[in-house]
């Protein structure tokens, strides 16, 4: 199988005009562009999912679960977002539903302290951000760890514009506050 | 990969974004895991993709015998079948629209995951999944956890609940003459869509936190941010939005929002920063009017006064948060005073 290079194909989904035939060859089943959009949407999806699930596998099966939803859901797609959007939008579903099934006593925060192996300055600004409500801390990785707009998380979480720059606002106070009290500096 | 620019939150996000890439380093997935995956999803495409070229003959069953005894029937008797189950059905219909009460349950959607359903009559739950059709009755509640709820109330009147969301059927029944919806959003987002307009003995009412929204034939949402504050943003038709004393109509376009112990703010819900001012609309009763004053205190020269359910754009805000400079009264602008929005959480 021939893949064209990871540059290519950045730029075929960066590139708003490229990305309606590239969105065209998805839709029509195109293996190359299905091999596409995983080799170079996969590493980001995955740091996005691993900041929000306790382990690796879990990471890797929620970004499995993400692809091929993506695979059935791309049919019936209209193009209306961008294909990041649209694919951090199942992201955050796939998570939200991996935490509605997870026993309560599973908490992140443990998990966090587990795999940072309790300490460094990494381990604490994750456990300060664990600190914030769920929303807060979703918006805040997805403006900051991900880069989407105000625009592009409003569709992933579902809410209005106006209500996600509330959202975002708050929790960017909500931070402050948790760093301030932990003496960490945000210049 | 998005459309973010730095001038979206000028002198904000770089800060806290260099903040996030020192500390949230990426965890790069395996390249193992990584061929598995594309491997996978390759797997997937050909399910999804591609059709089957050619599909086994099978044995005729019951319906293919059905289907060549009914082709083998002479016109006449083809009429007369069909006749006959034509009046059939309709004497179903008419015997279960007697037998059967007016139906107080909403037929409800499950779509793209999970919602859990917790039950007034009983106090049991249970979660639905992508795909599920139930019947939500007055007092249940909704919580949305990836899923889209879509619950259809009555003929024309559709509320869509979206992710993340806690929504209660306060009141479902056809009381009075009309039809009677009652929800309340304690979090998330509900897209309202009355298709038909209310009539005078119809009532569809929205709580949230802190306000009250009655439609009168529209499309709209109310969406809980937080315990103090709701957007609530009209599509079609119009809204009223009531938050203690303060009361505001808002048509397409246009969204309200709404902080416990703030002003209704009243803005363009296009979603956009245009650069300009955020209209305002401080509603009072006749008897207890805004004054416009020259400068923001109390003891300034009156300007003029802020009729009940006129609009007004915000020009400047004081220091204190206390003070509005509004435009305008009389060709000119002036300070008004509001109970200072309550500070975030």
């Amino acid at each position: 199988m021939r893949f064209r290079s990871q540059e290519a194909a950045l730029d075929a989904v960066t590139n708003q005009r490229s990305e309606r035939d590239f969105l065209n060859q998805l839709q029509r089943g195109d293996n190359d562009a299905w091999a596409e959009l995983t080799q170079t949407y996969s590493p980001r999806l995955f740091a996005y999912l691993r900041h929000n699930l306790p382990s690796m596998a879990d990471a890797e099966d929620a970004l499995s679960e993400t692809l091929l939803a993506a695979v059935r859901a791309l049919p019936a797609f209209d193009g209306n977002v961008t294909l990041s959007t649209f694919l951090y939008a199942l992201a955050y579903r796939k998570m939200a539903d991996f935490w509605r099934r997870r026993p309560l006593t599973a908490e992140l925060k443990e998990t966090v302290a587990a795999r940072n192996g309790g300490g460094g300055a990494r381990a604490e600004f994750e456990e300060l951000l664990n600190e914030l409500p769920e929303l807060s801390r979703q918006v805040l990785l997805l403006r900051y760890q991900v880069g989407l707009s105000v625009t592009e998380i409003a569709e992933v979480i579902d809410r209005s514009y106006k209500g996600t720059e509330s959202l975002l606002s708050r929790a960017r106070a909500q931070l402050r506050v948790v760093l301030d009290e932990a003496r960490i500096d945000d210049e | 990969m998005s459309d973010q620019s730095p001038s979206e939150y000028p002198g904000d996000d770089d800060p806290l974004r260099s903040l996030f890439v020192r500390h949230l380093q990426l965890e790069a997935l395996p390249v193992e895991a990584s061929e598995r995956l594309v491997q996978r999803v390759l797997a997937e495409v050909q399910n999804v993709y591609v059709t089957p070229t050619s599909v086994p003959k099978q044995a005729p069953g019951h319906l293919d015998r059905f289907r060549n005894w009914l082709g083998g029937l002479r016109p006449v008797q083809s009429l007369a079948l069909a006749g006959a189950g034509a009046v059939l059905i309709m004497l179903l219909i008419v015997g279960v629209s007697r037998i059967t009460p007016r139906p107080l349950a909403a037929v409800t959607t499950v779509a793209g995951g999970d919602a859990t359903v917790l039950r007034a009559h009983n106090g049991s739950f249970r979660t639905y999944h992508d795909g599920d059709v139930l019947k939500v009755q007055q007092g249940d509640h909704i919580l949305t956890a990836s899923a889209v709820v879509t619950v259809s109330q009555f003929a024309d009147q559709v509320a869509v609940i979206g992710p993340s969301a806690h929504v209660e059927i306060a009141q479902l029944d056809d009381a009075n003459g009309g039809t009677q919806v009652d929800m309340v959003v304690h979090a998330g987002q509900v897209r309202a869509d009355i298709g038909a307009h209310l009539d005078a003995n119809d009532r569809y009412v929205i709580h949230a936190p802190g306000i009250t929204v009655t439609a009168h034939g529209t499309v709209f949402s109310v969406e809980a941010i937080a315990d103090d504050e709701t957007i609530v943003t009209a599509f079609e038709g119009e809204v009223e939005v009531q938050m203690g004393d303060q009361f505001v109509s808002v048509g397409p376009g246009e969204e309200v929002d709404a902080i416990i112990g703030g002003a209704l703010l009243v803005g363009r819900a296009d979603g956009q920063h245009d650069g300009g001012p955020t209209p305002i609309l401080v509603a009072v009763d006749a008897a207890d009017e805004l004054h416009l004053l020259a400068a923001p205190q109390a003891s300034a020269p009156w300007l003029g006064k802020l009729l009940a359910g006129r609009t007004f754009q915000i020009e400047e805000q004081d220091p204190t948060g206390e003070w509005y400079r509004v435009c305008c009264v009389g060709n000119q602008s002036g300070w008004v005073r509001v109970p200072a929005a309550k500070p975030a959480e």
